[in-house]
């Protein structure tokens, strides 16, 4: 409590003191925040497996408070676990700031001390970022400078350590980073380059990052320092834009590759082409003992310093969802194609009002391997794929507007799985399952919404069939009502053909929300850009009320 | 100098600098281990579960410990999680689990942190013993906490006799406990029989075939003789060179190989869990 008070003192007298100096000259600064909260209760469920827990209630809360004047920022965020919701690492526990840092800009510099987030490219050798549902922060704390040079240049620097839950990784972080916008820098000589008038934007980058662990093994002889490189080349137009990036990484024993000494190395590509009423993209992925973290140690989702973005469609719908496909950092090859097309209005198949429809397909193999016997673990073939199918997701979604109020989208996927490659687990196998999906929405009136989904899901493997049914309503600008049910009926065990049902009522004012909500949710996994939390089966009360200012 | 060129020039500093801060290593990949003397002996809790296809890397890496640092590290297997789950029939239906493996992974949050997992000594990390998961280690890192804990004083000594009928079963187990600095009412004495060798399926992943049917399970825990926790030492403060005696009698069941029998018996700091001492005696020789 004593640092909340500090920083908060410091803050207020800050703040004193330029309003005083407001009067005078100065305009005053200004603090902007956010709070969230959610707690939960939990009952026991023993048909879904929900679990109580000795403090009957948990919750999971923090706060963001940010101060800026002029080229000056300055914030700070608490932190409260108490307990901590089930499914979070129980390391997240307890109350504390966990982030704290100040920004100063001058000119083109840039300099931040205490904590901050940060990616260099894609993220394929660095990727600072929190992902609060998760329970993933692995936010940096040092020192970050920005500068510009010239025109077009970008430089970045970093140096510190990234967060463990309520503690700090034991590796030092290094990194740097520089893009070159060539529209910018030869706008002077080239005058088809300015960005005013270029039809052509090019932008090459490069990035380094370093990390130093101590070698406390008394068996192996492992490297303390370990660096990974990347190069990347972007061309944009307005109607088609490419992307690549090339990493690569010295030897790095770790626990998640098995203390290997093999080099890493991931190449992404992404192409989009995009004119009105239709769009079409492509994107391809290697990687090659990528998994790159700050400690050799760690595991999960702890201090990972690459980011390897998932090239399969990231499903919002319930039981589409239900397989998400995550990244594997230590062997994939990937492939997704998307097209989109808008029927316009008037056509036969746009009808009155147009149709879009979309066609969706990724893929994910393993890597064409063979195992060396020595130190360097194996070899991989570059341009061949392996023999497993980890994922695969070929779907197509219609979206229809039948009359002014009302709009339908139908969805229709097929999935394979591998379960036990995908979440690591083992006798489940494959699933192949094909999903469908029915919205519809129609508006009452202009304040009054209704929409409802109907969902199944049809698989001979793992749980078996289910089906999902949502009921919404929405009365604007301050209500909702939610009921929903997820049913289990084609669980080869009797026993296991559970509904889950829940219900939810949210009110927002202005910019807070309450949302108070009653019932069972399965056991699942939550998946944000390909990378997951496991989520256990649970059964009660929830509150969430989330505000910003 | 402008501030442009001052930049240009520390950027490119810290270039060449990163550049050649890689430490790349083409061999040998280990070194010998320096092996010290003294009265500390190592309780390394091996968290392992039989669908648990990682797991055999922790045994591995139990064992070569377990070489390394002769009768100084003594190991016990704990079956818990969802991956010592049993099927009916078929493969992996051999029961390891155990109630104190049980409490053991719900005290500690183990399946939530995943197997393999270990204790050395149940030491925390960073010496944090408000959660109580911050003792769980990859088993990358129990080397090097073996290596720490070896250097540290022992704070009791353990004497351990036994008298053991084959025919009957029946064990007859005395434990003395020699304080070498002061002891305190926390202090408990846990008593653990451990079966070795154990043959049955294990599934080991990158291993051909990956279901073993007839994998040798090390160091499994079958049971304990005084509960999870143990039983009080001592309800005064005791001083430098004050023996407290203990006994015990069980019967082993005739489910376990007594030939592959021992018995693990630990002092630990029942506040923070920490083991001071530990010590082994087979029940056969």
């Amino acid at each position: 409590m004593k640092k909340i008070f500090y920083v908060l003192a410091f803050i207020l007298l800050v703040n004193n003191k330029i309003t005083a100096q407001e009067n005078n000259k100065f305009s005053t600064g200004e603090i902007h925040g956010n709070f969230q909260m959610m707690a939960q209760n939990y009952l026991v469920d023993s048909t879904i497996g929900a679990k109580a827990v000795n403090e009957k209630i948990r919750m999971n809360s923090f706060a963001n408070l940010n101060f800026i004047k002029g080229n000056f920022k300055a914030g700070i965020r608490y932190e409260s676990y108490e307990k901590s919701l089930l499914g979070f690492d129980p390391r997240y526990n307890g109350s504390d700031i966990t982030y704290r840092y100040a920004t100063y800009t001058n000119d083109d510099l840039e300099f931040t001390i205490g904590n901050f987030y940060e990616q260099f490219g894609s993220g394929l050798i660095f990727r600072s970022y929190e992902e609060r549902g998760l329970g993933i922060d692995n936010a940096m704390d040092g020192i970050r400078v920005k500068y510009k040079p010239t025109n077009g240049v970008y430089l970045k620097g970093i140096v510190g350590k990234q967060r463990f839950y309520f503690t700090k990784g034991e590796g030092i972080v290094r990194g740097l980073d520089a893009e070159f916008n060539l529209n910018e820098i030869f706008s002077n000589f080239l005058p088809e380059f300015n960005p005013a008038n270029a039809r052509y934007t090019y932008i090459l980058g490069g990035s380094m990052v370093g990390k130093y662990q101590a070698d406390n093994d008394p068996i192996r002889i492992l490297p303390e320092n370990v660096a990974a490189f990347s190069g990347r080349f972007n061309f944009i137009s307005d109607k088609f834009n490419f992307y690549t990036e090339y990493a690569n990484k010295i030897n790095d024993p770790s626990l998640t590759n098995g203390f290997i000494y093999k080099k890493g190395e991931a190449l992404f590509l992404s192409a989009n082409y995009s004119v009105k009423g239709f769009s079409l993209s492509a994107s391809a992925k290697r990687v090659d003992n990528m998994d790159f973290r700050s400690d050799r140690n760690a595991d999960v989702n702890n201090l990972t310093l690459s980011f390897l973005p998932a090239i399969s469609k990231q499903h919002t719908y319930a039981l589409p969802a239900f397989y998400p496909y995550a990244t594997q950092p230590l062997g994939e090859l990937g492939e997704q194609f998307e097209v989109s097309y808008n029927f316009k209005k008037g056509s036969k198949l746009g009808g009155k009002y147009g149709t879009l429809v979309t066609f969706n397909f990724s893929n994910a193999t393993n890597l064409d391997t063979t195992q060396t016997g020595n130190e360097q673990g194996y070899s991989a073939n570059f341009w061949s794929k392996g023999k497993t199918l980890l994922y695969r997701d070929l779907n197509l979604e219609v979206v229809k507007k039948l009359s002014p109020k009302l709009k339908t989208t139908y969805t229709y996927m097929y999935q394979v799985f591998n379960k036990d490659k995908v979440q690591n687990v083992s006798g489940y196998g494959t699933v192949y399952a094909h999903i469908a999906v029915f919205e519809t929405q129609y508006k009452i009136s202009s304040k009054n919404t209704f929409r409802a989904e109907l969902q199944s899901l049809r698989t001979k493997q793992d749980f078996g069939d289910w089906a999902v049914a949502l009921a919404e309503y929405t009365v604007s600008p301050h209500w909702f009502f939610a009921a929903l049910d997820q049913y289990n009926y084609g669980n080869a065990k009797e026993e296991k053909r559970a509904h889950y049902f829940s219900g939810s009522f949210g009110y927002t004012k202005n910019a807070t929300r309450f949302i108070l909500g009653y019932g069972k949710q399965r056991e699942g996994y939550l998946c944000v850009g390909g990378v997951c939390r496991l989520i256990p089966a649970s059964y009660g009360l929830s509150l969430s009320i989330s505000s910003t200012f | 100098m402008k501030m442009k060129n001052i930049i240009l020039f520390f950027y490119s500093f810290l270039v060449v600098i990163a550049i050649s801060a890689c430490d790349e290593i083409t061999g040998p990949y280990t070194e010998d281990v320096n092996v010290t003397e003294g009265g500390r002996k190592i309780l390394l809790e091996d968290f392992t579960g039989h669908e648990c296809g990682n797991c055999p890397n922790g045994g591995l890496e139990a064992a070569k410990l377990d070489s390394i640092y002769k009768g100084r590290v003594i190991v016990v297997a704990t079956h818990c999680s969802f991956f010592a789950d049993t099927n009916k029939s078929g493969k992996f239906s051999y029961n390891f689990k155990t109630p104190v493996g049980d409490e053991l992974d719900q005290f500690f949050s183990i399946e939530t942190a995943g197997l393999p997992k270990g204790m050395v000594n149940r030491q925390a990390k960073d010496g944090d013993y408000s959660i109580y998961s911050n003792r769980l280690l990859n088993y990358t890192e129990w080397a090097s906490s073996v290596a720490m804990e070896l250097n540290k004083e022992a704070a009791v000594n353990l004497n351990l006799s036994k008298n053991y009928d084959t025919l009957n079963r029946s064990l007859s187990l005395d434990v003395e406990v020699e304080y070498l600095t002061k002891g305190n009412i926390n202090q408990q004495l846990v008593v653990y029989l451990v079966e070795d060798s154990v043959i049955n399926w294990q599934k080991w992943y990158g291993h051909i075939p990956e279901d073993i049917p007839n994998f040798a399970h090390r160091h499994v825990l079958r049971k304990s003789l005084n509960g999870t926790w143990g039983d009080r030492l001592s309800g005064s403060i005791k001083s430098v060179g004050q023996v407290i005696s203990k006994s015990f009698n069980t019967t082993i069941s005739s489910k376990y190989n007594q030939k592959h029998c021992y018995i693990v018996a630990f002092v630990q700091n029942n506040l923070t869990k920490e083991i001071l001492q530990v010590e082994e005696i087979k029940l056969i020789e």
